[in-house]
């Protein structure tokens, strides 16, 4: 460009049209503009060729000026002087460009950078939402001076409406809060602020748009203070936790619940950890030790029922604390001297990986059982006693008039005398019975099973009624397998073949036939007693085994109608079954089955 | 001739089981309760004895623990008999060191059967 306006010039000097007194002007113009538009490099060649078109302007024959003299001296100057003027302008131009330009790179580095923390607020600020509305927390803030408390839109997950960030007054959010909550979360509010509490921490409940409760825990602190140290703001988070109060109640009331059927029920409870170390007693154990729970719990067995005491339970402890299920009797000295009979249980505690954390304890104090069992069981042997010594007084006195030593009698006379004699049997009997059917109702129907050969328990039982045959004329047979046993109370099971074969020899006909047999059933033996009598009324089957059920058949023969209830108590706490099947060949079946019993071997 | 002492407070009872006894042909000595029964005991020197469990002040259990507590009367032979009907009365009574246990009312046969086996062990 500098060239072509150098030459233009140049052209329009040689025609004439232009005339320039000076052309070294003319050059240091054109350099120090080069230099100026076009920087250092550009003002260097400017320079360097204005010198050339110098150097060719007043050499060159017929040109303008004539390089020579004084002349060559003041062009050289002047070139030279360009040249330095166009660096210097150029070099500065430059600087103060690169200068510009640093600080232009500068300033959008840093731009970008605000723009990046800008992003990366965004970012945070919605991952603090999305955490906590995850974590169903409210933001809020409470403006101390204008009473006003801003809350995070999320508030309306808790208690419904529009979920909008809301600014409401604290008097207004106040009244949403329980009533029976207001003072406690006043009381907070006033602790965070007047710096009595670090934090503010309270657990309240809201209700909800539709008019329910809600349990929220709200937490916070001062959040801004002004210069002097007096709190701005109250800023902290909300959060529902209703579903945890819920279990929260419910949890304590089953603890209450537990709590008042320990201290009801008519046993001493403890619970003691692996150490030994009491964790829970109930409040009869601790009246039974004369001290409050408070001198039990945590302290160890030794501590509280004493060295002594401790030596007799520590056997029985470890074997429990060992695994094993352990229940034992014993007679026990109370603080105050009294004695009791007391049943402990023990029962191991076990955590899931199977160890024993520590030892239930249930202690029944039996004494006033055992004083009423025996007063019970006094005053029954004293009626049996009582009942039973005038009949047979009774029975004796009617035999030896029967034996004619008290003069003769007659035929009539005899038979109403054994009438009475039978009758008075009969109630001797019943008598029996009662007692009997009394006991097994208070469950006091002793068994001392033993192994019973069943051949044999015929064998007894066909000879203990022999009499009965001869007496209504009838003929037993037995077939027994020889090899059966059976675990049950021999004098029991006696007493219901004997009850069942007495019941066959009274029903059959006189010449009939009894017949007593022992067979298999699989993994049971069964005893059946099988007569020719008339059999069982269908409609009376049902009631066989229950109590006083007698067919008309039975009252004539004086039967009390207790005495298969009692066989059936006896087969069946023997682990057995009792029952009743028609004989085909006319007649009854009874039997009874009972559990193998095999040999340990 | 065997002589047998029949301790029972119930008079018929008491005459009952002599009668039968006396008919057998045994003599036979007989106290209204426990601690007259002791007295005859001493004073008689019975071959054998047989004794109501339940009578006032001392009862057959009593008298049986006297008699076997002298070495001098442990060895003869005691039976005892009861109207009273409670499980375990014949081991306790035997445990204690009677020889036989009856159950009242007992048949004529039996009772001289009881007697015969105490007086003759060898048979």
């Amino acid at each position: 460009m500098t060239l072509l306006a150098i030459g233009a010039i140049e052209v329009l000097v040689r025609t004439g049209v232009l005339a320039i007194p000076n052309p070294a002007a003319l050059a240091l113009i054109a350099v120090m503009y080069a230099g100026y538009s076009g920087g250092l490099r550009a003002g260097l060649s400017s320079a360097g060729l204005a010198s050339l078109y110098g150097l060719y302007a007043f050499s060159a024959p017929g040109a303008l000026l004539r390089f020579e003299g004084e002349n060559a001296t003041r062009l050289t100057v002047l070139v030279l002087a360009a040249a330095f003027i166009a660096w210097l302008t150029a070099t500065l131009k430059d600087r103060a460009e690169r200068a510009l330009r640093r600080q232009l790179a500068a300033d959008g580095a840093r731009v970008a950078q605000l723009e990046q923390s800008q992003a990366q607020i965004a970012r945070l600020s919605e991952r603090l939402q999305r955490a906590l509305s995850a974590s169903r927390l409210v933001l809020w803030e409470l403006d101390l001076r204008s009473g006003m408390v801003q809350i995070g839109r999320e508030w309306a997950d808790i208690v419904g409406g529009e979920p909008v960030p809301l600014e409401i007054s604290a008097a207004e959010l106040r009244r949403q809060v329980h009533p029976e909550d207001r003072a406690r979360v006043d009381e907070a509010v006033q602790a965070a602020t007047q710096g009595r509490a670090e934090k503010y921490d309270v657990e309240h409940r809201v209700r909800t748009h539709e008019g329910e409760w809600k349990w929220v825990r709200s937490t916070g602190a001062v959040v801004q203070v002004d210069a002097g140290g007096r709190p701005l703001r109250l800023g902290g988070t909300n959060r529902d936790i209703t579903s945890r109060k819920r279990a929260q109640i419910a949890f304590r009331e089953n603890e209450r619940r537990l709590r008042l059927i320990a201290d009801t029920v008519p046993a001493m409870i403890v619970y003691v950890d692996a150490d030994l170390h009491y964790q829970f007693c109930n409040r009869r154990y601790s009246k039974a030790m004369s001290r409050p729970e408070s001198a039990i719990l945590g302290q160890t067995v030794r501590t509280v029922v004493g060295e002594e005491e401790y030596e007799i339970v520590r056997p029985w402890l470890q074997k429990a604390l060992a695994g094993e299920q352990v229940e034992y009797e014993r007679r026990h000295a109370w603080p105050d001297g009294t004695l009791a009979d007391l049943s402990v249980t023990y029962v191991p505690h076990r955590g899931d990986d199977n160890t024993v954390l520590g030892v239930y304890a249930l202690v029944v104090d039996l004494t006033e059982r055992k004083r009423a069992e025996r007063i019970k069981e006094r005053f029954i042997s004293m009626v049996s006693h009582e009942l039973r010594t005038p009949l047979t007084s009774i029975i004796w006195t009617l035999e030896s008039l029967l034996e004619g030593k008290s003069g003769g009698m007659s035929g009539s006379e005899a038979a109403a005398v054994r009438v009475a004699q039978q009758n008075a049997e009969r109630m001797l009997h019943l008598a029996d019975e009662i007692l009997e059917i009394e006991k097994i109702d208070q469950g006091e129907l002793q068994m001392n099973p033993a192994v019973v050969a069943l051949p044999d328990l015929v064998g007894r039982a066909l000879a203990l009624n022999q009499g009965l045959a001869q007496k209504y004329g009838v003929r037993f047979t037995a077939a027994a397998l020889p090899a059966a046993r059976v675990r049950a109370d021999p004098d029991r099971l006696l007493q219901v073949l004997s009850n069942l074969i007495s019941n066959a020899a009274k029903h059959s006909p006189r010449g009939g036939q009894v017949e007593i047999a022992v067979t298999s059933r699989g993994s049971r033996f069964r005893t059946s007693v099988t007569d020719c009598g008339n059999g069982v009324p269908e409609q009376f089957r049902e009631r066989l085994f229950g109590r006083f059920a007698q067919s008309s058949d039975g009252r004539a023969l004086g039967g009390s109608g207790l005495g298969l209830a009692i066989c059936k108590e006896i087969i069946e706490r023997s682990g057995g079954a009792i029952g009743y099947a028609p004989n085909p060949d006319g007649g009854s079946v009874f039997w009874f089955d009972l559990p193998a019993h095999h040999a340990e071997l | 001739m065997k002589r047998i002492l029949v301790i029972d407070d119930e008079q018929l009872h008491r005459d009952h089981a002599a009668k039968i006894l006396r008919d057998a042909g045994y003599d036979v000595v007989s106290a209204k309760d426990g601690k007259e029964g002791l007295e005859l005991f001493a004073a008689s020197a019975p071959d054998l004895v047989l004794c109501d469990t339940v009578m006032p002040e001392v009862d057959g259990y009593g008298v049986l623990e006297k008699i076997r507590a002298d070495p001098a009367s442990a060895h003869v032979p005691f039976a005892m008999f009861t109207a009273l009907r409670v499980r375990g009365l014949r081991t306790e009574a035997k445990e204690q060191g009677a020889q036989e246990f009856l159950n009242k009312p007992y048949k004529s046969e039996d009772l001289l059967e009881t007697v015969r086996r105490l007086l003759n062990p060898a048979d």
